[in-house]
């Protein structure tokens, strides 16, 4: 693709358009997103009863002698592996604003990308972590009994390959947006 | 990154692209990481489904289910919906084959390259879809005990709605490939 095809897909009125509504769509959604898992993850921790009588049930272990200290030790971490997370809804929000602002095949939107990419590989890796993390801070116990799947889930990889894949087209999109660099 | 071939088509077409060692790599990781993906979620959901003691077993556990109310066709209707799931998420990885062949092959900012990467994003919406209209059969089909018993996200999760977003996004994406291709395509038959 050369400069002149670059510059002439960033002045299509129709285009711009669509990805203006697309782009805006995608940004709310992530916000959404975020927020939802958020506080349904926090809704979640404060409802010790709950947790108590599903692991007890579950996993035959007696989750109410888990001392409060524990127990608030695991939601945080659990919380604060959502950083990465609000972290890479902050990357999605800039990278769409690139998109509606109409700069497709340019370095900044392909950077853009490409940070997106890396901090959802960041932001899988760190949920990775804290699981094992968390569940060691609630009870050996219950670290020993999850089964095998709970560690390293089918999702992970997914938002691995999902990352890799976006981190491809941010290349494609670098090197459609070299000859505009320089010109 | 990428090394412009100047392969003659003999047709007035963009000139396609040929990608360079790291992008091709980042293809073949792309479409061997997509089929582990396939096979490793699909075969957890199987080997958990085929073990129909400890699946009802749970239920009974977190939802007061009467294992007695699970009858034989309920449960196996019910695996024969993750079977179905299963084969919407295959179309899917079929599409991200195709899109990175023709990535493999030059054909980058080409119509059929863009369409194909709104292929893979249809193929997702299709697949969320088939999650969140699958989910309700299933529990139909063990028991509708159930229904009052799950609470609201085991219907649409937050899950689902970061996957529509990445759609949305990949769609997004191949409106602009799209855009791009027509107006490379238009360029190079004028010249």
């Amino acid at each position: 693709m050369t400069d002149a095809d670059a510059l002439s897909v960033s002045q299509t009125p129709a285009l711009r358009k669509k990805i203006r509504s697309l782009g805006g769509a995608i940004r709310w959604a992530a916000v959404v997103w975020c927020i939802w898992g958020l506080g349904l993850l926090s809704w979640q921790w404060t409802h010790r009863a709950k947790f108590d009588a599903q692991v007890s049930k579950l996993y035959q272990i007696d989750a109410s002698a888990i001392p409060d200290g524990r127990y608030f030790g695991a939601a945080a971490v659990s919380l604060a592996s959502w950083a990465a997370t609000a972290a890479l809804v902050a990357t999605v929000w800039r990278m769409t604003q690139t998109f509606i602002d109409g700069r497709y095949f340019t370095l900044e939107a392909a950077r853009r990308l490409r940070l997106v990419a890396l901090t959802g590989f960041a932001a899988t890796l760190i949920d990775i972590v804290a699981r094992p993390i968390g569940t060691a801070i609630l009870s050996s116990e219950l670290l020993a009994k999850l089964p095998f799947y709970v560690w390293l889930r089918p999702q992970d990889l997914l938002y691995a390959l999902i990352c890799g894949f976006f981190l491809a087209l941010a290349s494609i999109f670098a090197e459609a947006s070299a000859p505009n660099a320089k010109s | 990154m990428i090394d412009d071939a100047t392969i003659e088509t003999g047709e007035a077409t963009a000139p396609p692209l040929v990608l360079d060692k790291s992008l091709r790599l980042a293809c073949y990781s792309i479409r061997a990481v997509a089929l582990i993906w396939w096979l490793w979620s699909s075969a957890l959901a199987f080997w958990i489904w085929s073990d129909r003691e400890t699946t009802v077993g749970r239920w009974v556990k977190l939802y007061d289910l009467d294992p007695a109310s699970v009858s034989a066709a309920g449960y196996y209707g019910s695996t024969l919906v993750v079977v179905a799931i299963a084969a919407v998420a295959a179309v899917m990885v079929y599409f991200v084959w195709r899109l990175t062949r023709s990535y493999l092959d030059g054909r980058v900012f080409t119509v059929e390259a863009a369409g194909q990467l709104r292929k893979v994003a249809l193929a997702g919406f299709a697949a969320v879809a088939a999650g969140v209209i699958g989910r309700p059969i299933q529990v139909a089909m063990i028991s509708t005990s159930m229904f009052g018993k799950l609470p609201f996200y085991a219907w649409f999760g937050p899950p689902d709605l970061l996957y529509l977003v990445i759609c949305g996004f990949l769609l997004a994406l191949s409106v602009i490939f799209e855009a791009a291709a027509e107006i490379a395509e238009d360029n190079a038959k004028i010249v």
